[in-house]
């Protein structure tokens, strides 16, 4: 972990920035951008990615859990 | 009113495409729901910071309503039009479009029995489902500072004896509420597809002088169903539609390409601007005058009214289990297995955005399809959220509550829900955890399962630091 990202101000208390958290994530940047989401999302009449996205990152693609990689 | 060209529908995502084509669009056309945060005080707040990024952007602006429809007998929301109104004028677009769909049941049995559906549904097309939408167009129209043109949608049902086809249904409500028409080609040779009637059969029975705007996107076929995906390229069918239909709309004053950030990072920009020069092409200077519609006389309807409808189709599609008569006959079709299908995975979607690391703990944990089912679990007790925030809100509770056996799920979730906590307000929050944090978060952010984290009693301060790259300016409804 970088030491720019996180500022101990004591043993156990930390200080975390949202963009220092963002930058903890290392899904690739324009697939998070289409991730995340706080918003009201565009809810047209197809099929919404984000979650095998997500997956995909996450697994690796075998969909099973302990075989990531 | 002016033409404004050709361009693309903007959503987060696109940049890098809008970047590399900008000498290509004449306009783009921003979903104001998109730049919306559901704060947690209960109030509406339009992200100024990302719209003010906007205008660094080429070409006009349009304003394309994703979340608060105007084909059902719930009238749209109030304070959610008024925010579009403002956004209308900050932007100065020369129209404002939503759909002719609905999102939410009323409670007509009381005891807040409404419920929202989390995707647009078709509404009753039917005399009294064209008064309901007309009753609706108007209370938006009559907000808005600007016109209003509403668009058809896709609709994944069969055909009904006991329904207006749509063109007539869209005619009637056009005509009804004197508003202007969104003509998506790929909704209506998605419909075309599906089964649902001719594009040809359609375009006969529109008011295509009343057509202001154009819609094209890519789709695939799934389950069967063609699917208004936005997930690519429009396909060569639809650009020849495009080719005979464009030079038939006279009051055609925009052309846009539609698609989901998710599909972006396989979208070359050179296929884009190949595109937005080949619609350019296909679009005339002048169009022809248009025809006038076929006008068959309204059908005498009996069955089910549009509250009926709206009550059984949102029911099923949620998940629920038919009841009624009018249920059990929808049940029958397939197409609500689909909706069904695509409803859940648009809320899992919403919970991989939000809860980032609790959803990236549970895959590793319980693997893909544990996860999904633990998400349709949920989906069965608990309807849909307008806001991605919302549904997380309520999944964390429903974790709380079931306690699947997931170890640092507890330290995860609690990490999570603070995170979206200072993106909604930038107000700082605290969250004690007996897990290192730092661990947690770099390596679920990596995509592993921490193993043996340091445990302890941590209390980690939470900041919103995007004030120094330009924080959100949020303003309340």
């Amino acid at each position: 972990m970088s030491s720019t990202t996180l500022v101990a101000a004591a043993p156990v208390e930390t200080t975390l920035s949202l963009s220092a958290a963002a930058g903890l994530d290392r899904m690739a940047a324009p697939v998070r951008a289409a991730v995340n989401q706080d918003n009201c999302p565009s809810c047209h009449s197809g099929f919404d990615w984000s979650f095998g996205r997500s997956a995909e990152f996450t697994l690796g693609g075998s969909g099973l859990a302990g075989l990531a990689g | 009113m002016a033409r404004l060209g050709v361009g693309l529908t903007y959503v987060r995502g696109l940049e890098r495409l809008l970047e590399e084509c900008g000498d290509r669009l004449d306009v783009i056309e921003v979903e104001p729901q998109t730049f919306w945060r559901s704060r947690p005080d209960g109030t509406v707040a339009t992200d100024h910071e990302a719209l003010r990024r906007l205008a660094d952007l080429p070409g006009a602006r349009l304003l394309h309503g994703v979340g608060n429809p105007v084909g059902g007998s719930v009238l749209p929301d109030a304070e959610h039009t008024a925010l579009v109104g403002e956004l209308a004028e900050q932007l100065a677009v020369p129209w404002v479009s939503e759909h002719l769909a609905f999102n939410r049941v009323g409670d007509a049995g009381g005891g807040g029995t409404g419920f929202r559906t989390g995707f647009m549904l078709p509404p009753r097309q039917t005399p009294a489902g064209v008064r309901r939408s007309v009753r609706s167009v108007r209370a938006m129209a009559e907000a808005l500072p600007v016109p209003l043109a509403v668009e058809l949608g896709t609709n994944y049902l069969r055909p009904r004896a006991d329904e207006l086809s749509d063109g007539a249904f869209a005619a009637r409500v056009a005509e009804g509420a004197d508003c202007g028409l969104l003509l998506d080609l790929h909704n209506v040779l998605a419909n075309e597809r599906n089964g649902r009637g001719s594009v040809d059969a359609l375009l006969a029975e529109l008011p295509l002088d009343r057509v202001l705007e154009v819609h094209l996107a890519g789709g695939f076929e799934h389950r069967g169903y063609w699917l208004d995906a936005h997930s690519g390229l429009p396909d060569e069918d639809l650009i020849r539609l495009a080719g005979r239909v464009l030079p038939r709309l006279p009051a055609l004053r925009a052309v846009l390409f539609e698609v989901t950030a998710s599909a972006a990072p396989g979208l070359e920009a050179g296929a884009v601007r190949e595109l937005t020069d080949r619609l350019r092409e296909l679009w005339p200077a002048a169009a022809v005058a248009a025809p006038a519609p076929l006008r068959r006389p309204d059908p005498a309807v009996p069955g089910a009214g549009p509250e009926e409808w709206e009550a059984a189709l949102g029911g099923l599609a949620v998940g629920r289990e038919p009841r009624t008569v009018l249920e059990r006959e929808l049940a029958a079709d397939p197409a609500v297995g689909l909706l069904r299908e695509l409803i859940l995975e648009f809320r899992a979607g919403a919970l991989a955005g939000t809860l980032v690391h609790t959803v990236r703990l549970l895959l590793l944990t319980l693997g893909e399809a544990g996860v999904r089912e633990l998400i349709a679990e949920y989906a069965r007790r608990r309807t849909p959220e307008l806001f991605a925030t919302e549904e997380a809100f309520a999944f964390a509770e429903h974790l709380r509550r079931c306690r699947p056996a997931v170890p640092l799920l507890p330290d995860v979730l609690e990490l999570d829900l603070g995170l979206m906590l200072v993106r909604l307000d930038g107000e700082p929050r605290t969250v004690t955890v007996g897990t290192d944090p730092t661990v947690l978060l770099t390596e679920l952010g990596a995509g592993r399962l921490p193993v043996d984290p340091p445990r302890g009693s941590y209390r980690l301060r939470l900041v919103d630091d995007r004030a120094e790259a330009g924080r959100p300016a949020l303003s309340s409804s």
